[in-house]
């Protein structure tokens, strides 16, 4: 291999990584285009089939859920609307369409409850829920940039300025990395639930035979703490705990 | 022993440590061979399971004790019930027991459930099933007859419950108070209630209360859940049967004497014994007829308000200058649905601004009716002088008792407005005020809906962090780190070749050794060229052992090369270099050829650098 062909390579490779993006929300904006109008015109079944493609095919994106949301609403499907909401707000934390959608259909419930278990750390790292994950990596990148860059400086200028602005940096890079992986736990480990039957009984264990502790009805958001067989552990903002068959609860 | 030794000496003692440890070690062996010998034992017994009731016939008041009886072991996993629709079941603990008569051996453990019938007929208990060491164990069935309760009439039982309606006939939100009455004769305990109303807003009233209640004359203490309801909509409403869990306490059966109306054993300690009968009562359900409110006389501004109110308004001054504030406090008190008290919006004119606070809602219970207030306060902020008026505010509600439509309204309250003292013309615009500061309708909210999907195709950009962007975001952080660290190693190495003389001498001494070399031509004299290899070697070995100058002898050169971990075969071929080229210098003959001595050096040089 000649340095020249080795430069053309490297030199694709970048083109590669910088035209990425671009292509990937093409592809994207293609998949998504013919649900819109098919929304539009009432015809909510194909639209929700189009966006359920989509995020078949790997596409995680708030306006998506959002929009099958809205599709699911639509067609009276009050659970899955809910469940695509949250999945959207997680996306999209600050969009006040989204909030305003889920507030609306969560007062459209029986129960009209939203049991996602705040986190005991989410009052300290309060600007955690603001931020998607997406949004916590890119500020995590730079901020960690930002250190080492610092750092670099102050090899050659060690004052005062360099060492207060070294351990700022360092100060931030170190919610940074907290942030992140709290919100990512939040994502990946924590999850959440919406009620599927019109109402259900939520036992003291994960057998029917136990005692029922409380009702649940269609719709009401809860947090699954636990799982067993074919038993969920759920849990209520209002700190009421209980088990119920996975069947009725979609994720 | 010990005890016995610190008796007679007087003085403390300690059993010696190595008895106490065989002892301990003997009991603790013991014990685990007796446990190990037992569970062998119900290992290997053959496991028999059995199901029994404490009786098969049976009222919807009663309820029946199921015990699963697994023998042949103590640590069986819970039996998994057969289908038990018509009944509730209440898990009521396990025992586990082991027993040596004679011998032989036996242990089991009983599971043991409360069921409560649903419905009245002859029902089959299934078998339950125990999963033991992958072996399923069935019990055999049992059968069950459930009756109604007996036809002894109420007044004749010892407990009873009924539900009372104060109105069955209400109007829609009308409050209508529900009142579970639980009658009894006896002591009873561990009361459950699960009373449903559907169909109703529901507030709970104040209490439970116990009372004394002349029944047909029967003295009954009676115990009373009060619940304030609202109906929602007309038409017939179910209330349905109220079901009571409670344990009646029978204390005949232990020979002791109660005293009736000392239901709670708050007498001698001594009542407190006695047998607990469980039992369920049920109370008939009830059907409401709601009326709705009437269309006629229905007036414009009426929020479904259902009761008896009075309304009153105040102002705080009576007094004031144009743009000084006055508040307007208006209270609406009363009894009924008090939660929906709701004032039309009053006619403010163009003499005021008005800037209208949160709303205070007060509710008071009682022990049958819910009542409360609201209080509205309004800052009011006149535009103009002269003898202006507070407008009246009407308040409409439904009067029940009457059946008809009220209106009541407060008087319009007078305020004196004297011009200001400055030039305090307001301008102010908030919302509700138009620009000229006239009061305005507020917007009024009608429906409500979902806002609409996002369309911008630019939105959709995936949020995902797929693995090849995954990867190249790894690779993101951590290049600063490498960056860093290859920087700092460069930056490092650069300080140190500044201000470690040492250092910069050793570094690239070598180089410049072979350099110097190189530059030597074969053709010279014999003993200029070995002068010349001497003083290279000797200022290569300066620089690398950080010597001064290049008038060191081969014995100092010798020392200086044994501190630096060099081999003793290094240091020798060193030093017989040195010597030999000192020799050759002064030699009257020339010995070995130039290129040869070159030669020797450069392997030398090789050699202490550790180069192959």
């Amino acid at each position: 291999m000649t340095a020249r062909t080795l430069r053309f390579k490297v030199f694709i490779f970048w083109v590669g990584i910088i035209l990425l993006p671009a292509t990937i929300w093409g592809q994207v904006s293609t998949k998504v285009s013919p649900a819109n109008p098919l929304y539009n015109q009432n015809q909510f079944r194909e639209a929700a089939e189009i966006y359920e493609r989509a995020i078949a095919g790997g596409v995680e994106n708030g306006h998506l859920y959002y929009n099958l949301g809205n599709t699911y609403f639509r067609m009276g499907s009050l659970p899955k609307a809910i469940l695509n909401y949250v999945k959207a707000q997680n996306l999209l934390p600050r969009n006040e369409d989204v909030e305003a959608n889920l507030e609306y259909a969560v007062r459209q419930t029986a129960d009209q409850l939203d049991g996602r278990k705040p986190h005991v750390l989410e009052s300290v790292l309060f600007w955690v829920g603001d931020l998607n994950l997406s949004e916590h990596r890119m500020a995590l990148f730079w901020i960690n940039l930002a250190f080492w860059v610092a750092m670099a400086v102050r090899l050659r200028h060690q004052t005062p300025a360099t060492q207060s602005a070294r351990n700022i940096l360092l100060a931030f890079l170190v919610l940074a990395l907290v942030s992140t992986g709290f919100r990512w736990h939040q994502e990946t480990r924590q999850s959440i639930g919406v009620i599927l039957p019109q109402q259900i009984d939520v036992h003291s264990g994960w057998n029917a035979t136990t005692v029922v502790l409380f009702q649940l009805h269609r719709g009401s958001l809860v947090s699954i703490s636990q799982e067993k067989e074919n038993w969920y552990a759920i849990e209520l903002s209002s700190e009421k705990k209980g088990w119920t068959l996975k069947s009725n609860i979609a994720e | 022993m010990c005890l016995r030794t610190m008796i007679k000496t007087g003085k403390s003692c300690s059993p010696r440590p190595q008895k106490v440890f065989v002892y301990t070690a003997g009991v603790f062996l013991w014990i685990s061979a007796f446990f190990i010998l037992t569970m062998g034992t119900a290992r290997a017994t053959d496991i028999q399971i059995t199901a029994s009731v404490d009786q098969q016939e049976l009222t919807l008041e009663d309820s029946v004790n199921f015990s699963i009886v697994v023998e042949g072991t103590r640590s069986a996993p819970p039996p998994q019930l057969p289908p038990l629709d018509s009944f509730k079941v209440r898990p009521r603990g396990s025992s586990s027991s082991f027993q040596i008569i004679n011998g032989d051996r036996s242990s089991s453990i009983t599971y043991n459930f409360s069921l409560l019938p649903k419905e009245t007929g002859t029902f089959t208990i299934g078998p339950a099933t125990v999963d033991i060491d992958g072996k399923k164990y069935r019990t055999a069935p049992i059968t069950l007859i459930v009756k109604e309760p007996s036809a002894v009439p109420n007044t004749l039982r010892e407990v009873f419950a009924e539900m009372v309606i104060s109105n069955k006939k209400p109007y829609v939100q009308e409050q209508v108070t529900a009142t579970l009455r639980i009658y009894h004769r006896v002591e009873i305990r561990n009361l459950k209630t699960d009373i449903q109303f559907q169909g109703f807003r529901e507030e709970a009233l104040k209490g439970p209360i116990q009372n004394t209640r002349i029944v047909n004359g029967i003295r009954y203490l009676s115990y009373e859940i009060s619940t304030a309801l609202f109906p929602l909509r007309p038409g017939k409403v179910e209330i349905p049967a109220s079901i009571i869990e409670l344990d009646e306490v029978d204390r005949t059966r232990n020979g002791g004497t109660s005293d009736r109306f000392d239901p709670f054993g708050q007498g001698s300690i001594f009542n407190n014994f006695g047998r607990l009968n469980h039992k369920t009562l049920r109370t008939k359900p009830i059907t409401l007829d709601i009326q709705p409110l009437p269309q006629k006389n229905r007036p414009q501004h009426f929020s479904n308000l259902v009761g008896d109110f009075i309304i009153s308004a105040q102002l705080s001054r009576t007094e004031v200058e144009v743009g000084d504030t006055t508040t307007l406090t208006v209270t609406v008190s009363g009894q009924g649905n008090v939660k929906d008290i709701s004032l039309p919006s009053p006619q403010w004119g163009d003499d005021f601004k008005v800037y209208e606070d949160q709303s205070e809602y007060r509710q008071t219970t009682g022990a049958r009716f819910v009542s409360g207030e609201k209080v509205y306060t309004y800052a009011l902020v006149p535009l103009q002088p002269g003898r202006l008026q507070a407008p009246a505010i009407l308040l409409n509600y439904f009067d029940s008792t009457k059946g008809d439509y009220v209106s009541i309204q407060t008087q319009a309250l007078p305020l004196t407005v004297s011009p200001g003292t400055s030039d305090s013309k307001l301008k102010v615009v908030e919302s509700g005020s138009d620009a000229t500061g006239r009061s305005v309708n507020p917007v009024q909210k009608i429906g409500e809906d979902i806002l609409p999907i996002h369309t911008g195709a630019e939105v959709f950009e995936s949020q995902a962090l797929t693995t090849g962007s995954g990867i190249l975001y790894g690779i993101g952080l951590l290049l600063p780190v490498g960056l860093f660290l290859i920087t700092s190693g460069i930056y490092k190495r650069q300080q140190r070749l500044k201000y470690d003389i040492a250092f910069s001498r050793s570094h690239g001494a070598y180089q410049r050794a072979l350099k110097k070399l190189s530059a030597l031509s074969p053709d010279s004299d014999p003993r200029g060229v070995a002068q010349e290899l001497s003083l290279i070697v000797r200022e290569y070995l300066g620089n690398i052992l950080n010597l001064q100058g290049t008038a060191i002898t081969s014995t100092e050169v010798e020392e200086k090369l044994r501190k630096g971990n060099f081999s003793a075969e290094e240091i020798q071929e060193t030093r017989e270099f040195l010597e030999k080229h000192e020799t050759l210098q002064y030699a009257p003959t020339a010995g070995n050829p130039p290129e040869e001595l070159i030669q020797n050096a450069r392997s030398l040089l090789d050699h202490l650098e550790k180069k192959p």
